[in-house]
C-alpha cells in the first residue's frame, strides 16, 4: 500500500529534474544562438593590392566579411561577384552613387544557405575587375569604390569602406601594350575570358601579347588567363608552365589560385594524361 | 528544368511568348547536334575558361546562327563550383551559370541590345539539393533554365524586382519577364551571343 505514493514521489522528482535541466540547458545555450537579424552588424571591408593602376589594368579587389561582435551572426559566403550578392558602386565627385555594371563576364543563379559566422571569424574572396574597364574606369583619374553585400533574402545590406584607386595614362612599353589591346578592339574584355570569336583566337592573342608585353603590368593577367585556357583545354604541361611563373608572386592577386592549379596538377599527375 | 520554355505561344507554358519568341527544340538546326554523351564532371568551376570549355564540349550549332535563326544552347550539368554546391549545407547553391558578353536592363533601340552569351550550364544536382536545403520549393528547378537563357539574351536582372531574372531565393519573384526585359527581348536582331 505504501509503494504507490513512493513511486508518485519519485516520478514527480524526476519530472522536476527534467524541467530544471531543460531550463538550465536552454540558458546555457542562449549565448551561442545565432542572431540572424544582425546581418547588418557584420563588417565588410574591401581593399586592393595597390592604389595606382594604368588604363585597362585589371583591378584586384579583396572582399573581407568579418564578425567583429561577440555573438555568432548568420550570414553567408557568396562573396564572388558572379553570385550577384555583392554589388560595387562608384562614388562620383558630387557624392552621387552609381552601380558599376558588368562586373563579371559570368553570372550565376545562386541562392545562399545560412552560414553561422563566429565572433572574430573572417570570410575572404580575392577577385579582379577585368571586364568593361574601358567603361567603368574610362580615363585617368581618381575613382572611389564602395561595395554592398546583401543577405540571403535581399532585405538587409552591409556597406563597405570606400576604396580609392588612381588610374594613370601609361607610357613606354606599357603604352604600346595598351595600344595593342585597343587595336584588337578588345578594350572591354582582353583579360576577362570572354569576347574573343574563338578560344584559338584568344589563345593566339594572349601568346602574342605575352611575348611582346609580358614584362608590363598587364603581363601576369595575360599569363594567368592563358594558363586557365590551357588547363581547361587539358594542355596541362603548358598550363603548368604558365602557373609556375605566378605561384610565388605574393603581390599578384591570383598567385594563390595559380598555386592551387599547380597543386592539382601535381596531385592528380595530370601532366602525363595531357591531350596531344 | 525547361518547363517554362515549352514549344508554345501560350505565356503559361512559355515565358518568352510575350516577347514573341517561341522555342523549337531541334538541336539548333539539326537534331544530331543534341548530345547526351558528354563526359561527366562532378563540379564546374565558376571561371569563364572552365564554363566555356565545358559548353564547347557539346555546342555544335554555332555555324547555324543568323539574324533569321536564333540559337540558344543549354547544357545540363551536375554541380557548379565546389565551394558553391551546397555540400555541406552551409555553402551557397549555384544552380546555373552563363558567360555573358555584356548585359542590360533597358534599351531604347536595337543598338542598345548587347551580345549576350553563347550558352548556359544548368546544374541538376545543385538545383535539387538547393531547393530542398534552402527550402525554396522547386524554384531552382523551374526558374534556372529560362533565367539563364535570359542571360544569353543579354538581360541583367539578378536583383529583386526583375521577375524571372531575379535570383532564386530572392522572395517569391514571379516567373515572368518584367516589361523592361520584354522590351530588350523585342529589340533584339542578332542571335544571342553573336556580335
Amino acid at each position: 500500500m505504501k509503494e504507490k505514493p513512493r513511486s508518485i514521489t519519485a516520478m514527480t522528482v524526476l519530472l522536476v529534474l527534467l524541467v530544471v535541466s531543460t531550463v538550465l540547458y536552454g540558458l546555457a545555450q542562449e549565448p551561442s544562438v545565432p542572431h540572424s537579424m544582425n546581418f547588418s552588424k557584420l563588417t565588410l571591408k574591401i581593399r586592393s593590392t595597390k592604389e595606382d593602376f594604368v588604363e585597362l589594368e585589371p583591378i584586384p579587389i579583396v572582399f573581407n566579411l568579418r564578425n567583429e561582435t561577440d555573438q555568432t551572426i548568420v550570414g553567408h559566403s557568396a562573396l564572388e561577384l558572379s553570385n550577384n550578392f555583392v554589388k560595387l558602386f562608384m562614388i562620383d565627385d558630387k557624392g552621387e552613387i552609381h552601380e558599376i555594371q558588368n562586373l563579371s563576364p559570368i553570372t550565376a543563379n545562386t541562392a545562399v544557405a545560412p552560414r553561422e559566422i563566429s565572433p572574430g571569424e573572417n570570410l575572404e574572396s580575392k577577385q579582379a575587375l577585368a571586364f568593361y574597364l574601358d567603361q567603368s574606369f574610362p580615363r585617368p583619374g581618381n575613382y572611389r569604390i564602395q561595395a554592398k553585400l546583401y543577405d540571403a533574402s535581399w532585405t538587409n545590406e552591409i556597406k563597405s569602406n570606400v576604396l580609392t584607386i588612381r588610374v594613370h595614362a601609361p607610357d613606354g612599353q606599357t603604352l604600346q601594350a595598351l595600344k595593342y589591346i585597343k587595336n584588337l578592339g578588345a578594350s572591354s574584355y582582353f583579360f576577362s575570358g570572354v569576347g574573343f570569336a574563338s578560344k584559338e583566337q584568344e589563345r593566339a592573342a594572349l601568346e602574342d601579347f605575352i611575348a611582346n608585353f609580358g614584362e608590363t603590368v598587364y603581363g601576369d593577367y595575360a599569363t594567368f588567363s592563358l594558363g586557365e585556357l590551357y588547363f581547361y583545354d587539358k594542355k596541362y604541361k603548358k598550363a603548368g608552365k604558365r602557373f609556375s611563373l605566378l605561384e610565388r608572386k605574393a603581390d599578384f592577386v591570383f598567385g594563390d589560385k595559380a598555386k592551387h592549379y599547380l597543386e592539382r596538377l601535381r596531385r592528380e599527375n595530370t601532366i602525363s594524361a595531357e591531350t596531344p | 528544368m525547361l518547363s517554362e520554355i515549352r514549344q508554345s505561344p501560350n505565356p503559361t507554358q512559355n515565358v518568352y511568348a510575350p516577347a514573341y519568341i517561341r522555342p523549337t527544340y531541334d538541336g539548333g538546326g539539326a537534331t544530331g547536334n543534341d548530345t547526351n554523351n558528354i563526359a561527366f564532371s562532378l563540379n564546374i568551376p565558376l571561371t569563364a575558361a572552365a564554363i566555356n570549355s565545358q559548353l564547347n564540349l557539346g555546342r555544335n550549332s554555332g555555324s547555324n546562327e543568323s539574324d533569321n535563326f536564333w540559337v540558344v544552347y543549354v547544357q545540363i550539368g551536375y554541380q557548379g563550383d565546389l565551394p558553391q554546391d551546397i555540400v555541406p549545407a552551409t555553402e551557397p547553391a549555384t544552380a546555373g551559370a552563363t558567360t555573358q558578353f555584356g548585359s542590360v536592363d533597358d534599351v531604347t533601340s536595337s543598338a542598345g541590345v548587347v551580345t549576350g552569351g553563347q550558352g548556359s550550364l544548368v546544374f541538376i544536382e545543385s538545383s535539387r539539393d538547393g531547393d530542398l536545403t534552402i527550402m525554396i520549393g522547386d524554384d531552382f528547378k523551374v526558374r534556372t533554365g529560362p533565367h539563364e537563357v535570359g542571360h544569353q539574351f543579354g538581360l541583367r536582372g539578378d536583383a529583386p524586382g526583375f521577375g524571372i531574372m531575379s535570383q532564386s531565393g530572392s522572395g517569391g519573384e514571379p516567373l515572368r519577364f518584367v516589361d523592361r526585359h520584354l522590351n530588350v527581348l523585342r529589340w533584339r536582331i542578332k542571335s544571342p551571343g553573336q556580335p
